[in-house]
């Protein structure tokens, strides 16, 4: 800290902007948007780089699970309201047109895929937000505690997804 | 933090730097230029984004009925009566689950791609969020009209599952 004072009260140019920030800090009665429009204008002034500045950060597992997290819901909702739109303008009710799938003879694999590429996300969202709704209550804060939810929610994602997939088959209909 | 302190420093440490000239303050006018990264995002002023510094009046919008916090705590109500519902929808299925089951995942989506697009989408382009509501309008109203003549979102999913 000294040394940087030192240094500051040599350079003129950091100088310049020191006394920049003393004017600021010297206004007694700055209210806050005022402060914020500092704030930007010498973000701007400066051409400072934007605040999520996500090439520096290296991913960790709060992070990657929360992201899924938001990427699954989108998805999820995305799907639900697209299929609804399509279903309004799809001719037929949803038993003719699920004969016309049923007709083409899928194999079974790629059927299994696909229930996992339902089964997944709504498992996952669906767990990891019983979490969320632990943090937004004030519980599962402590670091430890999250590593092991969120290792937790993800074994009982794989097995009850896979259960899903493997395990539920409802009759013909 | 550390401004404030290095602040302290300074004009205890060199009281010189206390009788320096002031640099005339940046004014407020530089506000509806567009802030960003890059020079080439600059020039395509359609999408440009609307940062920062926002007024409290701004922050606060316009026309709401109910407070902020007040809706993060319905959100949460919606969300708490989800953990109860889907679970539920795999043992019982009807016509009065078709619609529990509709309306509250589809509040919940509702809500969440509102809270995304504000986060990341509104600030470049400010009508995605009029457009979304338009979308889920439609996409509610098609739901609603599927649990009421079709078969219903229970015996749908059941169905598709089936294959």
């Amino acid at each position: 800290m000294a040394l940087l004072v030192r240094t500051l009260s040599r350079s003129p140019c950091l100088l310049r902007q020191t006394s920049l920030l003393l004017k600021h800090s010297s206004k007694k009665t700055t209210s806050a948007y005022e402060e914020m429009a500092q704030y930007w204008a010498k973000n701007r002034q400066l051409g400072r780089p934007l605040s999520p500045f996500l090439s520096s950060y290296k991913p960790h597992l709060a992070m990657m699970t929360s992201l899924t997290h938001r990427v699954t819901g989108v998805a999820m909702q995305v799907v639900i309201c697209g299929t609804s739109i399509l279903l309004l303008c799809l001719p037929g009710d949803l038993k003719t047109n699920l004969n016309y799938i049923k007709n083409l003879s899928i194999a079974p694999f790629i059927i299994y895929g696909l229930k996992y590429v339902f089964a997944f996300p709504v498992t996952y969202h669906f767990l990891n937000g019983l979490r969320h709704l632990a943090w937004d209550f004030g519980y599962g804060y402590a670091l430890k505690t999250l590593y092991k939810s969120a290792y937790f929610v993800m074994a009982l994602t794989a097995v009850v997804s896979t259960y899903f997939v493997f395990g539920i088959k409802p009759s013909e209909l | 933090m550390a401004t404030v302190s290095l602040l302290r420093n300074c004009s205890r440490g060199s009281r010189l730097l206390l009788h320096m000239q002031p640099l005339t303050s940046a004014s407020p006018s530089v506000v509806s230029k567009p802030f960003t990264a890059s020079s080439a995002l600059a020039t395509i002023e359609y999408f440009r984004a609307r940062r920062g510094p926002f007024t409290p009046e701004e922050k606060r919008g316009k026309g709401h009925l109910i407070t902020a916090s007040t809706h993060w705590k319905v959100e949460r109500i919606v969300a708490l009566g989800m953990v109860g519902i889907m679970p539920a929808a795999l043992f019982i299925q009807g016509s009065t689950m078709d619609h529990l089951l509709t309306t509250f995942v589809y509040l919940h989506g509702f809500w969440g791609i509102d809270g995304v697009l504000k986060d990341y989408l509104v600030k470049f382009v400010p009508w995605v969020g009029k457009l979304w509501y338009l979308l889920a309008i439609i996409g509610f109203a098609g739901l609603v009209n599927f649990n009421f003549n079709d078969v219903g979102v229970c015996k749908a999913i059941q169905m598709l599952w089936s294959l």
